[in-house]
């Protein structure tokens, strides 16, 4: 496993692209850890991948959140959405992040699936949420390489500078 | 993470059995692969040449299709890497398998497997499913032994284009 990107966010931004991935290795694990500015508010953090927001993308996911027996789980529907989405913790917690992606480069796959795995403190400190999520991106890959890789927030809040990292590691 | 076998799933189309063998010990197993298959069918692992049909896995399931929600326990012949058919010769799935103490020899401790999977079986979005299994009853001395092999089975269709990575980690 081999270090391809470290990038850490010097300025506030409500999407961050992580690109120039190379084929040179047959897998990608993606590290995030992520601080938002939502002002308290838990907010939906996103992906896509090679500049493609539209309905290409589709996931479905199974997540659970809340804290002891008044936790709660579901399992949600499948989506035609810009991509896997979490809820984002709120403005004091930071976020961690895991995304697999196997074979990411082979030109077989139309679509490439992923795993996404989301764990993120919120509400006052006292609960947090876990967020698997199955993704695939489909249709308009037509067999290309993975390149690159855009984390978004939504609402119109930003990514916090110097507390928003990620990390890429080729396989 | 160093890498053990690097299989074409294409040079197996229309079998339905890929055997990997002479694994060295690792404390860690990873597989990656993504893969078709000539048909509807789902794909079962084995290993240290366990009898396919005398060897029970446990396996528990939590999964979410686009028939319905449901999470189950489930008891089986092999570790389900992929599920109720979700494999199939128009979409590529995907999946990422982790075996922690590959190594291990004591008939006390089964191997324990974790699973995730990523499939598109239609175009209404993908089914996702996590699962954990080990071996339960059967287990045999074999089972009980480091893995030194593996063995990919497709339970009713056959192999098709695709590919398997198989890493070792200490």
């Amino acid at each position: 496993m081999q270090e391809i990107i470290n990038f850490t966010l010097s300025s506030d931004t409500t999407a961050v692209t992580l690109g120039s991935i190379p084929s040179t290795f047959n897998h990608l694990i993606i590290y995030g850890r992520l601080l938002d500015r939502s002002s308290g508010s838990a907010v939906g953090v996103s992906y896509y991948i090679n500049n493609t927001v539209n309905s290409d993308h589709a996931y479905s996911m199974i997540y659970s959140y809340g804290q002891g027996a008044g936790g709660s789980n579901n399992w949600n529907s499948a989506f035609n959405d810009y991509g896997s989405a979490g809820v984002g913790g709120d403005s004091n917690e930071n976020d961690t992040i895991q995304l697999i992606i196997p074979c990411y480069k082979e030109s077989y796959s139309n679509e490439k699936a992923m795993f996404f795995s989301f764990a993120s403190p919120n509400y006052g400190n006292t609960s947090y949420q876990y967020d698997s999520s199955g993704f695939i991106a489909r249709k308009n890959l037509s067999g290309a390489a993975i390149t690159n890789i855009t984390f978004y927030i939504g609402n119109g809040y930003n990514f916090a500078a110097g507390k928003t990292k990620f990390t890429v590691y080729g396989v | 993470m160093q890498l053990i076998a690097e299989v074409n799933t294409t040079n197996y189309s229309g079998q339905n059995i890929i055997d990997v063998t002479s694994i060295p010990s690792y404390k860690a197993l990873y597989i990656f692969g993504s893969l078709r298959t000539q048909g509807d069918t789902e794909l079962r692992l084995y290993w240290n040449g366990a009898d396919m049909f005398s060897s029970i896995m446990y396996n528990m399931s939590i999964e979410r299709n686009d028939n319905g929600n449901y999470s189950y326990g489930y008891q089986q012949n092999g570790f389900r890497i992929i599920a109720n058919s979700f494999l199939n010769s128009q979409y590529t799935s995907a999946f990422y398998v982790e075996i922690p103490n590959a190594d291990l020899s004591s008939n006390d401790i089964a191997k324990t497997i974790l699973s995730r999977q990523a499939i598109l079986k239609n175009s209404s979005g993908p089914t996702y499913i996590l699962t954990a299994g080990s071996p339960q009853s059967g287990q045999t001395a074999a089972l009980a032994q480091p893995i030194s092999s593996l063995r990919f089975y497709t339970f009713s269709s056959y192999f098709s284009v695709g590919k398997i990575f198989i890493y070792g980690s200490n």
